[in-house]
């Protein structure tokens, strides 16, 4: 069994960091917590199930679609709501997101209801290998979360768009004076972030069920890994999920499910306590 | 002719007297029957009725209001009570936003102001145990919707309880089992109150049923994967899977035995929680198929008038009753047909009658347990200082139902002998065991 428990730790693992890449991209650029990552990951459920249950579309097939409607989504919200709080006290900001979260979840609510929805009649493919048990669905989404978090890592630290989004996070003003557009630049990786939800959200309607307040079960993991792999450190967000996936499912396998989330929560304080600024962080 | 006379005047003499025997006899005749101290004349009988309408339980407290209205709709439309003169019966309605304060509050205000005779509430036990306590201090009589056993275990006069609860549930779920040969089981769920306690309970009762518990343990409400504990299930290889779980739950427990291929003979839950929702069926498709729950009432039951609820409910709602409209249905039932019995509005008449219940209706027959009689659910409700409880059903009117071909079948009990009589409950065979995965080709 533990080969087993082992596997479902990775894949699960795979696609808590996807949901937690990014929120660490807009953390690392911006400064500001997006608690309401997890409601926009909700809203491209959505998009998916209603992509999949009016047309047909395949979930995985989906994701382009719902990371291009997510990313319109986040440089709307960037440039409406977002931006007049960028310099504001973190109070203020975090007072906003979690405004912007109740606002999601109580439209989703009014527009889809309260129901819980699934995709209907898609099941993953399970295989067996050498006694292992692996079903498609979390295969594909763990290698989808693996491919687009190794892209997103090589377009932040090769390209020329990710040097400047990585100076406009070190020092915002220094960047400027280098001619780095800086408002461009976060409402870009705003929108990026948000597109990252888009496709955390299309993955996940494979595994979950989906409705109005789904979100609060992925923000909560995604906090914690943002702080475990440093905040900002988009590698450091596929270890931290990776860890977190193995943690939970070992609790879980070796306790108790209902203690799954303490296991996941000593880590934390632990880390608060002895390396607060996450695992993959040099320190200063 | 004095002769004459005399006969004539005896003639009418005679005459008198019978009529004014007749007249007296009339009167006499009369007289006994409003012999008592003449009464005023009933004109309505007030009803309270107190349930969470607004905040997180309005949905479910709504469909109580609905059950308890569609009765008192049915009894005034039929000439209301007929022993008080075809009074008609008012339903005063407030609501307790499930806050046990003002569950207490609100009830004391439908005694005192509104001045009601008769009380049905509150769904929750945490607002059902307030209210009863203050229905106790003004002596009106309540028959409640709630599963604690405490509420019938305080010593109290006034209370009653016709549906089932959790032991009940649990105890026919285990009778159901035994009979179908099962020898080891597992327990997995929900972390919350009725988990809880029903993870409680099960374990005390599967060793008398002769089942051993190889696994138990509870999992978070909105857990995102349940596989850790299903691979746990899986290594055991129990005969049964017994389980409480809440809607996104129960579908992801099916969902994920299929992905691991976690195969049991029967999965069963007592209580139904999420396995009994609509939406179980709806959103589960092939994989709820075969699921046996243990319920204290199910629409096509064979019990009496059972049909005709379902029918008349569904008519006035535009969608079929669920448990929870049904339970306050029949508390409602229950108080009402009190009162046509007691033939009037004194509470402790009231009270009177409700202790002499003994009938049937559609969910199973109801019989209160009396004070003195020290009648106990369990004997395990000792360890939480409850002697005995009064006025609950001596009845286990619990059914087991299955998913069937995307239908909720009843499946036991076949059927049951209540006064020589023999009613059949059952509308379909149950399908057991439950194929492997493999064999159902999912």
């Amino acid at each position: 069994m533990l080969p087993q428990i082992l596997l479902e730790g990775v894949l699960i693992g795979g696609v808590y960091a996807l949901t937690a890449t990014g929120l660490t991209l807009i953390l690392g650029v911006m400064r500001i917590l997006n608690l309401a990552h997890g409601h926009l990951i909700m809203i491209a459920m959505y998009i998916t199930y209603f992509l999949y249950t009016l047309f047909g579309v395949d979930p995985f097939l989906s994701i382009p679609v719902s990371a291009i409607l997510m990313f319109a989504v986040g440089m709307t919200l960037q440039r409406t709501i977002v931006k007049p709080v960028i310099d504001a006290p973190v109070v203020n900001q975090m007072i906003l997101m979690m405004g912007l979260l109740i606002f999601l979840e109580n439209l989703a609510a009014f527009a889809w209801t309260h129901d819980y929805r699934a995709l209907k009649g898609y099941g993953g493919i399970v295989y067996e290998f050498m006694g292992l048990r692996v079903v498609s669905t979390r295969l594909t989404a763990f290698l989808t979360a693996l491919i687009i978090t190794l892209t997103l890592y090589l377009l932040v630290m090769k390209t020329k768009w990710g040097r400047a989004l990585r100076a406009c996070s070190m020092d915002p003003e220094a960047a400027m004076l280098m001619g780095v557009n800086l408002p461009r630049v976060r409402a870009e990786a705003f929108g990026l972030g948000i597109a990252l939800a888009g496709v955390a959200g299309s993955l996940i309607t494979t595994l979950y069920y989906i409705f109005p307040s789904v979100g609060m079960h992925y923000i909560i993991v995604a906090l914690v890994i943002v702080i475990l792999g440093g905040m900002g450190n988009i590698f450091g967000a596929l270890v931290g999920g990776i860890i977190l996936g193995l943690v939970e499912v070992l609790t879980a396998f070796y306790v108790s499910s209902q203690l799954k989330l303490l296991g996941i929560f000593i880590i934390f304080i632990l880390l608060l306590l002895f390396r607060p600024e996450g695992l993959l962080t040099k320190r200063r | 002719m004095a002769e004459k006379v005399s006969r004539r005047t005896a003639v009418k003499a005679i005459a008198a007297i019978v009529v004014c025997g007749v007249a007296a006899g009339i009167g006499a005749w009369y007289a006994g029957l409003i012999g008592q101290p003449p009464r005023p004349v009933v004109e309505e009988v007030k009803i309270g009725t107190v349930w969470p309408l607004s905040g997180p339980l309005a949905p479910s407290g709504e469909k109580h209001l609905r059950g308890v209205q569609l009765r008192v709709e049915e009894v005034n439309r039929a000439g209301g009570i007929k022993s008080l003169g075809g009074a008609k019966v008012k339903l005063v309605v407030a609501d307790n936003q499930d806050d046990p304060k003002l569950s207490a509050s609100e009830t004391e205000r439908l005694i005192t102001v509104e001045k009601i005779v008769g009380f049905i509430g509150c769904y929750t036990s945490g607002s059902t145990l307030p209210a009863t306590e203050v229905t106790e201090r003004y002596g009106i009589p309540a028959v409640v919707c709630a599963g604690s056993p405490a509420i019938t275990g305080r010593g109290f006069k006034y209370v009653f309880r016709a549906h089932s609860e959790v032991f009940k549930t649990a105890k026919v779920s285990f009778e159901f089992l035994k009979q179908i040969g099962v020898k080891t089981a597992a327990i997995v769920m929900d972390h919350g109150a009725y988990g809880t306690t029903s993870k409680r309970v099960c374990e005390a009762l599967a060793p008398r049923y002769g089942i051993e518990i190889v696994h138990s343990e509870l999992f978070p409400t909105g857990t995102t994967d349940l596989s850790p504990t299903l691979l746990k299930v899986k290594e055991k290889a129990p005969d049964a899977l017994i389980a409480v779980a809440y809607i996104t739950d129960a579908l992801l427990m099916m969902r994920q035995m299929r992905e691991y291929d976690v195969n049991v003979k029967v999965l069963i839950a007592p209580g139904g929680a999420g396995f009994n929702d609509l939406t179980f069926i709806k959103e589960g498709g092939k994989l709820a198929e075969y699921v046996l729950i243990g319920i204290y009432w199910s629409p096509d039951a064979g019990w009496p008038h059972n049909a005709e609820f379902v029918k008349h409910y569904t008519e006035v709602y535009k969608e079929p009753p669920d448990a929870l409209a049904e339970e306050a249905y029949e508390a409602a039932y229950v108080l009402l047909d009190a009162i046509e019995r007691a033939g009037s509005t004194d509470p402790s008449k009231i009270r009177e009658a409700l202790v002499a219940t003994d009938t049937i209706w559609i969910a199973g027959p109801i019989k209160f347990s009396k004070p003195g009689e020290k009648f106990l659910l369990d004997p395990m409700l000792k360890d939480m200082k409850i002697e005995e409880q009064a006025g609950e059903n001596v009845y286990d009117n619990v059914v087991v139902v299955q998913i069937q071909d995307g239908k909720f079948v009843t499946v036991w009990p076949e059927s049951t002998t209540w006064k020589g009589q023999t009613i059949k409950i059952a509308s379909a065979k149950p399908r057991i065991p439950m194929p492997t995965w493999k064999e159902r080709g999912l």
